[in-house]
């Protein structure tokens, strides 16, 4: 930039002329003086120290001549150089002393290393040996590690599969799950369809129901028609009968029974064996049930045995039966430990009363027809309510009981007939049993006289007893030869005035006796087997009879 | 340092005592300088400096002082230590600009001249090296 | 920066061959000893070199004497050691006194005219090893003053420990490259087309020497030359009788500032210019 320029010329070149004059004439003469210098220095250090050295040379001399010359005394140098000698030899004789006992330091000090060495060796040889073993045992590892790596990505590799599989059987738990889910809502519809269906089907049944209904409306209508129409005839036919008539519906008040001589009717009532057989207070339906599981309603009134209606209902046999006084109500005792209750309007089942454990044996209405005791075989009575159909009280006799008999008007006394071979009395307003009266022989029935003061027991022994209910006594025994009653469940009755008093024979014949003179009146053979039940017509005219063959049959004089 | 400086803080004895002996030397300085160069009446003039503390040092009471121009650095240390009573063997250092420590025997005037702002010049002074 | 090795490596080659003679002061031989003859670097400082002359005149000074006290003068005048030696030599001698013959010292040290204050560099000066740090750190505060005139103080603040320890290395141990590798740094001009101001000390003889602002441009942008700072600093003209001279050399009055500046200055990077009076 500068470089062209005069100026920088001139300073260069005067730069140049004050170096040659200040420094280049003159550098070569400094620095040979500065090495002058510093050869004379060194020189001069030289010399000093030759000096010294020569001092101590000198030094040295003299006291080798003083030692020398020391042994001969008395004035020769020769002397003194003769102790000199002796001196010197002293001296030299010290040093090789010394020189000696070094040696054998040395020896000594050779031998303890060689010493050491040896030892040293052994040492390095233990430390090889348990390098070696050492290595050895890394070897053992390494192979033990090698082998533990494979074992470790094996069981890497399995986990990996079982990792798989997992993932597959979430995948397949999943897709089963959203089967299932399907399945669900699919039997959710289903179920909604078939409630559907089972309201469908109600509608029906009830449609069915009301039919039935109406059928059974229609065929009372019908009935009545026809009962209108009897009534219409007997109305032509004369005022007094149906005075007489009027009066018997009211109260069915018989004055005198008569005896029947043949049987005017026989059929087969049900299917199996006949265990009851009732008639209704009025005397106008006959009720009759048997092992059928079948209670069945006649009409014997005109000649003819009408069947009036079949009530089913019950699981087993039918064990007994009894009508309410308005003859509105029918009870039904059966085997299958319930007790039912029909009515006899509609002829619909309208209660069943269950509660008892064992087989019921006996039913019968209490003075308010709304009240039912039964008897059972579970050994216990139970009073029944018939508006809350529930049990209200139970009775515990300790036995089965074959009987019942409600006493008196008041309805507070139950009697009632049992497997331990006495008769029991219960006061309901005391809810007590209030005495009991031995008997010889199992009570398979009883029947109350149309006062209420006597009462008629069949008994296991063969015989009847009349218990005079005033004085709580029997009163009379009737028995007869041959006479032997078949069943537990065989009944035997007051005839309505209570004049005489019948009972089946396990042979098949009927047996009147009277009662006041306890002899057979009259004995009537017809049934073949066993005769199970006896039935007075309240008017006093006929009786009617049941077997276990499944015959019905009605005596009487017409 | 002057007189009229002198006369603000009479009680300030060292101070006097400095101003005295500064004031002599400046006396010769002058004779040399009218006997060499009469335009050289620079010396006579006065420049304001001012005194700032820094560090550890103690701070001055009077900051702000007319002094002579051709008094040097080195003065300017040793009236500082008196007037702050420190030691003879205590160090004082004084910086221009925060930047450098000028030379004991500069003078006032070459620094005022280059470095000097607003008719005064601006020293740091502490006891230890503060600016390199 | 226009940077001419050429002469830079000349001002650098400059040595000054010395005599030192012992003064009859200390000296407690019969004969006085021989003169000690040096080449000296005209950029570098007096306490770098005498070690020598030291250990020379050690052995023909009283023993009671401490050789750290050692000062020099020439003609009977105390040289002051903070100065290049190249300067001291040209202010004394106006470079024709060669070698130049100094007087060694090492009693009654002339406090006063050497450095003229209680400093530090008093305290310092007891200690040999102290001694030389004292002259290193008025060496490198020197460096910290001309930045502060180039660049505001900016490039030296911005440099690094070892950088100032490698620009006194380097000229202790007369490495050049070592020494402008980092100096190089100093003498650029950031972009710019040159200094802010251009350090220098102006020494008339006998006085204190002068520093003053001077740029190296004028307001026009022209170059200004070694006549435009003269005439700016010195109060009054110079006659036929002065020569101003640069490192021992007269450079042409028209020689720029800034190259001057850049070329011609001490390793402190001020460029000392010394007003002579002409030998008539």
């Amino acid at each position: 930039m500068y470089g062209g320029n005069s100026w920088r010329q001139q300073i260069y070149t005067s730069l140049r002329t004050r170096n040659k004059v200040e420094c280049e004439n003159i550098r070569d003469l400094i620095s040979s003086y500065n090495r002058l210098f510093d050869y004379g220095e060194s020189l001069r250090l030289e010399t000093k120290q030759l000096n010294v050295q020569n001092e101590k040379l000198k030094e040295e001399l003299i006291l080798s001549h003083n030692n020398r010359s020391s042994p001969g005394v008395p004035s020769s140098s020769t002397l003194l150089n003769g102790s000199t000698c002796s001196v010197n030899i002293q001296h030299y004789e010290q040093k090789i002393y010394k020189l000696q006992e070094e040696v054998t330091e040395l020896h000594r000090r050779r031998s303890e290393n060689s010493q050491q060495l040896v030892e040293l060796n052994q040492c390095l040889q233990e430390r090889d040996r348990v390098l070696v073993s050492l290595r050895n045992k890394l070897a053992e590892k390494e192979t033990e590690l090698l082998l533990l790596k494979e074992n470790v990505t094996a069981l890497e590799a399995k986990i990996q599969e079982t990792e798989e599989h997992n993932q597959l059987l979430r995948d397949e738990y999943q897709a089963l799950n959203l089967t299932c889910n399907s399945y669900e809502e699919k039997n959710k519809k289903l179920i909604e369809e078939n409630q559907e269906l089972i309201q469908r089907w109600m509608v029906l049944k009830e449609k069915d129901a009301e039919r039935m209904n109406e059928e059974n409306e229609a065929a009372v209508k019908k009935r009545q028609e026809i009962v209108e129409k009897n009534l219409k005839e007997a109305c032509l036919e004369s005022k007094l009968v149906i005075e007489e008539d009027k009066f018997a519906t009211l109260s069915p008040i018989c004055f005198s029974s008569c005896l029947p001589s043949k049987p005017f009717l026989s059929f087969d009532a049900h299917e199996e064996e006949v265990n009851a057989l009732v008639f209704s207070d009025q005397g106008r339906l006959l009720a009759s049930g048997g092992s059928d599981r079948r209670i069945k309603l006649w009409d014997i009134n005109h000649g003819t045995a009408d069947q009036k209606a079949i009530l089913s209902g019950s699981n087993l046999a039918v064990t007994a039966i009894d009508f309410d006084s308005d003859e509105s109500i029918i009870l039904g005792a059966s085997n299958d430990f319930a007790c039912r209750v029909w009515t006899l309007c509609d002829l619909r089942l309208r209660h069943t009363l269950t509660g008892h454990s064992g087989k019921v044996m006996a039913c019968k209405f209490l003075a308010e027809p709304s009240r039912v005791v039964t008897g059972s075989h579970d050994r216990t009575l139970k009073i029944w309510d018939l508006r809350s159909r529930a049990c209200m009280k139970t009775l515990f006799p300790g036995s089965s009981c074959n009987d019942i008999v409600v006493s008196d008007s008041q309805c507070s006394s139950v009697i009632s007939g049992h497997f331990d071979k006495t008769v029991k009395f219960w006061d309901l307003r005391t809810e007590d049993k209030t005495y009991q009266l031995p008997l010889q022989g199992r009570v398979t029935s009883l029947s109350l006289s149309w006062n209420g003061c006597y009462l008629l027991c069949s008994v296991r022994d063969d015989s009847l007893r009349i218990i005079d209910l005033r004085q709580n006594k029997i009163i009379q025994t009737l028995t007869q030869e041959g006479f032997h009653i078949g069943s537990d469940q065989s009944r035997a009755v007051f005839s309505p005035d209570g004049a005489y008093a019948a009972s089946g024979c396990g042979s098949g014949s009927l047996i009147i006796w009277n009662v006041d003179t306890g002899q057979v009146e009259k004995t009537l053979r017809e049934h073949t087997t066993c005769v199970l039940a006896v039935a007075w017509h309240p008017k006093g005219k006929i009786i009617t009879t049941c077997d276990r063959s499944k015959k019905i049959i009605v005596w009487g004089d017409f | 340092m002057s007189e009229d400086n002198a006369g603000k803080d009479t009680s300030n004895s060292p101070e006097s005592e400095v101003s005295i002996s500064a004031s002599l030397q400046g006396a010769a300085k002058e004779e040399k300088y009218s006997e060499k160069d009469s335009d050289l009446e620079i010396s006579k003039r006065k420049v304001d400096i001012l005194l700032k503390a820094t560090g550890d040092a103690p701070i001055m009471k009077n900051k702000k002082w007319s002094v002579p121009c051709d008094r040097t650095i080195g003065s300017i240390i040793a009236f500082v230590k008196r007037y702050l009573k420190l030691q003879e063997s205590d160090s004082l250092y004084i910086y221009v600009n925060q930047c450098f420590a000028p030379s004991p025997d500069q003078i006032i005037m070459n620094l005022y001249e280059c470095f000097g702002a607003d008719g005064k010049l601006v020293l740091h002074y502490c006891k230890t090296p503060a600016w390199g | 920066m226009g940077e001419d090795r050429e002469i830079l490596r000349e001002i650098w080659d400059g040595r000054i061959p010395i005599s030192f003679s012992l003064s009859s002061d200390d000296c407690c031989t019969l004969s006085p000893p021989d003169p000690h003859y040096l080449m000296v670097p005209r950029m570098s400082y007096f306490p770098i070199v005498l070690d020598k002359v030291k250990k020379y005149f050690t052995r023909s000074i009283n023993s009671d004497l401490k050789i750290d006290e050692i000062w020099l003068d020439f003609e009977g005048i105390p040289l002051k050691w903070n100065y290049p030696i190249g300067v001291l030599f040209d202010l004394h001698t106006g470079g024709k006194t060669i070698p130049w013959p100094l007087t060694v010292h090492f009693s009654n040290f002339p406090e006063e005219s050497i450095i003229r204050c209680r400093s530090r560099f008093i305290v310092l000066l007891s200690c040999h090893s102290i001694y030389r740090e004292a002259i290193e750190s008025h060496f490198l505060a020197a460096v910290k003053e001309a930045d502060a005139f180039k660049h505001r103080g900016q490039v030296v603040k911005n440099m690094q420990m070892q950088d100032h320890k490698q620009l006194w290395t380097g000229l202790c141990n007369d490495k050049f490259d070592q020494f402008w590798t980092i100096n190089r740094k100093l003498m650029d001009c950031n972009g710019e087309e040159g200094f802010k101001y251009i350090p220098f000390r102006l020494f008339l003889k006998d006085e204190v020497p002068i520093q003053r602002l001077q740029k190296p441009f004028g307001e026009d942008g022209s170059r200004l030359t070694l006549e435009d700072l003269l005439k700016n600093v010195l109060p009054r003209t110079l006659n036929e009788n002065y020569r101003v001279t640069i490192q021992g050399i007269e450079p042409p009055w028209d020689t720029p500032l800034q190259w001057l500046s850049e070329h011609l200055s001490h390793p402190d990077n001020f460029l000392y210019l010394c007003v002579l009076q002409s030998e008539l």
